[in-house]
């Protein structure tokens, strides 16, 4: 009995030693979080129209689209300007000049004069000698989708361009709050004003000597006299018969959420996130007529065509939202009836080319593929080349020139049994 | 988490120098097995634990590695040296060691980011009652302490149609400190 009480008094004592520091059994949950403040950077617009010229070559800093002319391969660096890249050794492109252009996304050319956007405005420049590009002459504000800088002003809105106020940069500071749980985690998206500017105008495809090659994201494309541009509802055409002197035409409403144009012969293909349209452009240029419709599932869908066939990709996760990654192939020998013929699975596509028979498909991090299209029915995997995060690509005379999330590169199909990488540009390198 | 780790050194230390007072006969150089089952009750309120513990016994004293389940807040599996000092039917015990993460999907829901591996503690005094074939049933109580954190990431955007997506990330860091009284019943081979 004496030993019973010994332990229960020995185990009462030991329990009291052990439990009094911890007499409030809390749970404590830290929170910490960790983010990215976006402080932006003003320059007037008269700033920014009277800085757009040329530079020497700076570094990489992010790619995005790319339009080749000759020798030279324009590389857009978005909302900064274009780097202009030396290729005339593929092996060893050089990094030789940069346009410096604010708001710039998308890029076409004619002879010896390039197009680009710069926010809401439409930039001429002079690219004779394509490293000491000059400014020739600049539309305003015919991009209304991209002048949300006019409306940032205290109403009565500010249309003097010496007082109004563009965002061309941003400071990036790293913070860290340390807070309880159960607070509102999820902070404003200090990018929203950015990525609201992206609406925009992009690429083109034409065997004319005097234009050069975009690629299938664009959202420019020039066919003869006539440069094409999307927004995110509308076409819109320039007449560019004088090049140096570009004019507004006019403007057609297409539908929501349009992404891409691809001209192909006597039409254009529209890509939207929710199909693909088809308009001609042969009996009246300037007011083009939407001959054909195709539709899809909801996601981004960069297009390109043949006689009888539209390729297009599906993607998802991006601001096109949807769920699909695959590639359709669309028969349109019936404009009028346009039917996906087949769809093959991807992982990520974005950007694609086509020469001759040979496909060519930017399927995000599974790189480049290169297929065998003779057969649209049973495309044949040649080759899958896996050096980078794909975005486009331009592909012509044996020569296939891929945007990545890390920079350019560039590869070799003259035989097709041995597609192989001859030369690359990384991303903050001259 | 300085405080918790020196009060376990403390007790440590007072295991140590109790054997001088309370040094029973026991028989040398036993393995046992002990496994056993309990409640954890925190601010979170109750959840399971189970454990198995084996090692030798020396004298009073008895060494050994445990692993087991940790269902408070998510379920985890500690893994510890337990140190265990007997009076008679009485026993202290002292669990040091890490508890790996193992979340189950409904957890994974909840705190959807990666976990890390962290501090497990265990310590507190139990009573031993014997039955025969040198086995006993143990039943304890004690306070329980584990540590993890777990982060979380968040794209800042889009993915841009206007180039290849280079989305950047905020990140959530939730560390977690949590303590728990415990109790547990087992049986010792």
């Amino acid at each position: 009995m004496r030993k019973i009480f010994f332990n229960v008094c020995s185990i009462a004592i030991l329990s009291l030693l052990v439990f009094l520091p911890f007499a409030c059994m809390k749970d404590k949950i830290k929170s910490t979080y960790t983010y990215k403040v976006y402080q932006p950077v003003f320059k007037t617009l008269s700033q920014i129209r009277a800085d757009m010229k040329s530079y020497p070559a700076t570094s990489l800093g992010q790619t995005g689209k790319i339009y080749i002319k000759g020798n030279y391969i324009f590389l857009n660096e978005v909302n900064k300007g274009i780097h202009v890249i030396d290729n005339s050794d593929p092996k060893n492109p050089r990094n030789a000049a940069f346009i410096n252009i604010p708001g710039n996304m998308d890029i076409a050319v004619k002879g010896s004069v390039l197009y680009a956007d710069a926010y809401s405005d439409l930039a001429a420049f002079d690219i004779s000698d394509p490293l000491n590009a000059s400014k020739i002459r600049i539309l305003d504000t015919v991009f209304s989708d991209r002048r949300m800088y006019y409306y940032s002003n205290t109403y009565p809105y500010q249309y003097d361009p010496d007082s109004l106020k563009v965002i061309v940069d941003w400071n990036v500071m790293d913070t860290t709050v340390t807070y309880s749980r159960n607070v509102n985690i999820y902070p404003a998206c200090p990018n929203c004003e950015y990525l609201s500017a992206a609406a925009v105008p992009n690429a083109a495809n034409n065997n004319n000597s005097t234009k050069g090659t975009g690629g299938s994201m664009a959202r420019f494309t020039v066919v003869n006299d006539y440069l094409y541009t999307v927004s995110y509802t509308d076409l819109n055409v320039f007449d560019i018969s004088t090049a140096a002197n570009p004019s507004f035409f006019n403007k057609s409403h297409v539908g929501m959420n349009i992404e891409t144009i691809y001209p192909f012969k006597d039409k254009l293909f529209i890509g939207s996130g929710t199909g693909m349209y088809i308009y001609d452009i042969q009996s009246t240029p300037a007011q083009p007529v939407q001959s054909g419709q195709f539709v899809h599932a909801r996601a981004c869908d960069p297009v390109v065509a043949d006689d009888d066939y539209a390729y297009v990709t599906l993607s998802d996760g991006s601001a096109c939202t949807g769920f699909t990654n695959e590639l359709q192939v669309v028969d349109i020998k019936n404009l009028n009836n346009a039917y996906m013929l087949k769809s093959y699975p991807m992982t990520h596509p974005l950007g694609l080319a086509k020469d001759g028979s040979t496909l060519f498909i930017c399927d995000g991090k599974d790189g480049l593929k290169v297929y065998d299209a003779a057969d649209v029915n049973d495309l044949r995997l040649i080759k899958n080349l896996k050096d980078g995060q794909t975005y486009d690509v331009i592909a012509a005379g044996g020569l296939a020139i891929v945007v990545a999330a890390d920079g350019l590169y560039e590869y070799d199909y003259s035989n097709l049994e041995n597609v192989h990488l001859t030369g690359k540009l990384l991303l903050n390198k001259n | 988490m300085y405080n918790l780790k020196k009060w376990f050194a403390v007790l440590f230390l007072i295991f140590l120098c109790s054997e001088n007072v309370f040094s029973q006969k026991k028989q040398n150089g036993r393995f046992h097995s002990i496994n056993q089952a309990g409640l954890l009750e925190g601010e979170k309120g109750a959840a399971l634990q189970l454990q198995t513990i084996n090692g030798m016994q020396y004298k009073s004293w008895f060494a050994g590695i445990g692993v087991g389940l940790d269902y408070y807040r998510f379920r985890s599996l500690p893994l510890f040296i337990d140190l265990r000092k007997s009076f008679g039917p009485v026993f202290v015990y002292l669990d040091g060691g890490i508890h790996f993460a193992w979340l189950t999907d409904k957890e994974k829901n909840n705190d959807p980011g990666s976990f890390s591996k962290g501090f497990y503690g265990d310590l507190g005094a139990g009573y031993t009652f014997k039955l025969p074939n040198k086995t006993a049933i143990l039943f304890s109580a004690g306070y329980s302490y584990k540590r993890s954190a777990s982060i979380q990431k968040f794209p800042t955007g889009y993915c841009p149609i206007a180039g290849p997506c280079t989305v950047d990330y905020n990140y959530i860091r939730y560390a977690y400190d949590l303590s728990r009284f415990n109790i547990k019943a087992g049986i010792q081979f």
